[in-house]
């Protein structure tokens, strides 16, 4: 099969969240000689971006995000060890958590698989991680970005809690502060000292991408 | 099988009362306590002394369809709101208090209802089975208790080895169903009852907890696609919980209850994977809770989630909503309100569709006046309808609250 239908199919693949297919045409393209960054930036992510656009308007379902998720993980595992011996991938690190006290998921595993898709290594430490949980895993994988994610109202002042522990750790400075979870606004975001936040993942990894840049 | 109190998962922060079942309950109230709650249900009458009509003649005039004041408004403040009332927005208790000492739950109720002049005292569920099949779980201070480490059922033989609890003996839901008696015991004895209605959860429905309590949310997701056979004996066999539960519930004589619908997450249909199944199942729930006799409160659903479009349509046919079945909805914002208001009307629904609680936190009250109108205005054309309001953020200031109830009865008026 030509690269470009590859590609084309890839992405059909992803949308349909056809796990074998998807798989099948990450190993076919990898074959035909594809970079593995273009499996990802042109294959794969476009379809995670339209099931996220069919998400927001309705027309995909909550059920979908968490079967592309984890479809970008399986695919990632194949793609990742062969973009980092080529050091390609944006490099970058990101460690994102449910905060203490929220076991939410399912937004978190959404911004994961959206940032995995956009090449970043994405370290999930999981839910109700205190704020210590996430310095000890921004430091040990020397983290570019942590998200810190609230679904629970009471909990985004928790968000703050993370900002603190950054600072005390020494690393605030050297990493990109993320937050998220329903009700998470501007006002909230600049209440806890967060750098930013998204109202759904695409959102985010576009301010992130024009910070870092 | 195995003695059923064998399955259920240490909870970590558990009330002293935790394992006692709801006739060894055995919870007084202090001579300042009486006072405080005779107080509440004074304000509640006071309240009620203000309009045309009292909350219960409005809220029974809805769903006998005959002519009212204004629309009833039905807000889902749920546990976390009602806390905010009781410390007075100091952050101070925390809803989990409620969910640990059942008399501030039922202060808190009171507590709201006087407050915010309401017309209906919503009592949302306390968790969602969560420890009661397997695996260990720990109350927190700002939500439902969390399961800790895997969810509990994998296979079809670990759903095999679990019974169905008993919801007057098993987990919290003793100190929550002493809440629901004691509340309306109180309000009886103060004459609060006779102006004002109370509506009580038997949430979640069969699949949202089946999702959060035995299969976790995203293995649970995954299996609707992957292991749909598990799936569907998990959910069946929770629905036999959600109807014991709902009994229990009725028992403790609400004006009305609810069970959520949190269909939306998943279309009816998955490639090969049909799911309509689901909705016999919640006809067999609507139609049995519906029955028997004595005491009939009315019964709807909460729901619309995004996605529920698809969904929304198999109720009637299935008798998951209808005559002798729940009744209606309260919608969410997510659901396309037009279309829902108008097959509700053609069913003759209960029905009300509620706004979106990011205007109400951020308290853009040009933004709440005209979503308002625009359901408002669909919902005086059917004499069940109402309005709905959301879930309050735990932020939401509370004189927002206070003009956003404002605003919803004066548009409401007729």
């Amino acid at each position: 099969m030509p690269k470009a239908q590859i590609l084309e199919s890839l992405t059909e693949a992803m949308v349909d969240i056809d796990e074998d297919l998807v798989l099948e045409l990450v190993d076919e393209g990898l074959e035909a000689g594809l970079d593995p960054v273009e499996i990802l930036t042109e294959g794969l992510q476009p379809g995670l971006e339209i099931i996220g656009e069919g998400f927001d308007n309705h027309t995909r379902f909550t059920v979908d995000l968490v079967l592309a998720g984890e479809l970008m993980n399986d695919a990632m595992a194949k793609l990742r060890p062969i973009m980092e011996s080529g050091g390609k991938g944006t490099g970058q690190t990101m460690v994102i958590g449910t905060v203490d006290g929220d076991i939410h998921n399912v937004g978190k595993r959404v911004v994961a698989a959206v940032f995995t898709g956009a090449g970043y290594d994405v370290i999930d430490i999981g839910e109700n991680q205190a704020a210590s949980a996430f310095v000890k895993a921004a430091k040990e994988h020397n983290a570019d970005i942590v998200g810190a994610s609230a679904i629970l109202g009471p909990q985004k002042p928790y968000c703050e809690v993370i900002h603190e522990a950054l600072v005390e750790a020494g690393i605030r400075d050297k990493v990109l502060y993320i937050v998220g979870g329903w009700g998470m606004t501007q006002e909230w975001c600049d209440r806890v000292h967060a750098d930013a936040y998204g109202d759904t993942a695409y959102e985010a990894l576009d301010r992130v991408k024009v910070i870092l840049s | 099988m195995a003695a059923i109190e064998e399955q259920f998962g240490e909870m970590e922060n558990a009330p002293d009362w935790y394992g006692k079942t709801l006739d060894e309950l055995d919870f007084e109230w202090s001579k300042e306590e009486e006072l405080e709650l005779e107080r509440y249900c004074e304000k509640i009458i006071e309240n009620a002394e203000e309009e045309e009509m009292t909350p219960k003649e409005r809220f029974e005039a809805t769903w006998q369809k005959q002519d009212k004041d204004r629309l009833h408004i039905e807000v889902k403040y749920n546990v976390p709101y009602a806390v905010r009332t009781l410390d007075s927005f100091a952050d101070a208790i925390k809803p989990g208090d409620l969910y640990r000492w059942p008399k501030l739950h039922v202060k808190a109720h009171l507590a709201t209802a006087a407050r915010f002049k309401l017309d209906i005292i919503n009592v949302y569920v306390i968790y969602y089975t969560e420890g009661l099949w397997g695996g260990r779980t720990r109350m927190i201070d700002y939500g439902t208790p969390q399961l800790i480490g895997e969810p509990p059922i994998k296979t079809m033989e670990d759903l095999e080895s679990v019974a169905v609890p008993d919801p007057k003996k098993h987990g919290l839901y003793p100190g929550y169903l002493w809440a629901l008696k004691e509340l309306k015991r109180i309000m009886a004895k103060y004459g609060a009852d006779e102006v004002m209605p109370v509506e009580y959860s038997f949430c979640g429905d069969p699949m949202g907890n089946a999702l959060l309590a035995m299969l976790g949310f995203n293995d649970g997701m995954i299996m609707i696609k992957k292991q749909p056979e598990l799936f569907r004996a998990s959910v069946e066999k929770m629905a036999e919980w959600t109807i014991t539960f709902g009994q229990a519930v009725k028992e403790c004589e609400p004006d009305g209850f609810y069970m959520c619908s949190f269909m939306g997450a998943f279309p009816p249909r998955m490639g090969d994977v049909d799911n309509t199944w689901l909705m016999p199942l919640y006809g067999k729930i609507g139609k049995t809770l519906s029955a028997g006799e004595g005491n009939k409160p009315y019964l709807w659903h909460t729901g619309g989630q995004s996605g529920f479009e698809e969904w929304m349509h198999l109720y009637y046919p299935a008798g998951a909503v209808g005559p002798n079945s729940f009744g209606g909805w309260w919608f969410g914002d997510e659901h396309p309100f037009e279309p829902a208001f108008e097959y509700c009307r053609e069913k003759d629904l209960y029905c009300g569709m509620t706004i979106d609680d990011h205007i109400v936190l951020n308290g853009d009250f040009e933004a709440i006046e005209a979503e308002l109108k625009a359901r408002l205005e669909l919902a005086k054309l059917h004499p069940k309808h109402f309005c709905a309001l959301g879930v309050l953020d735990y932020w939401t200031p509370q004189p927002v609250f206070d003009k956003t109830l404002e605003i919803a009865k004066r548009l409401g008026r007729f």
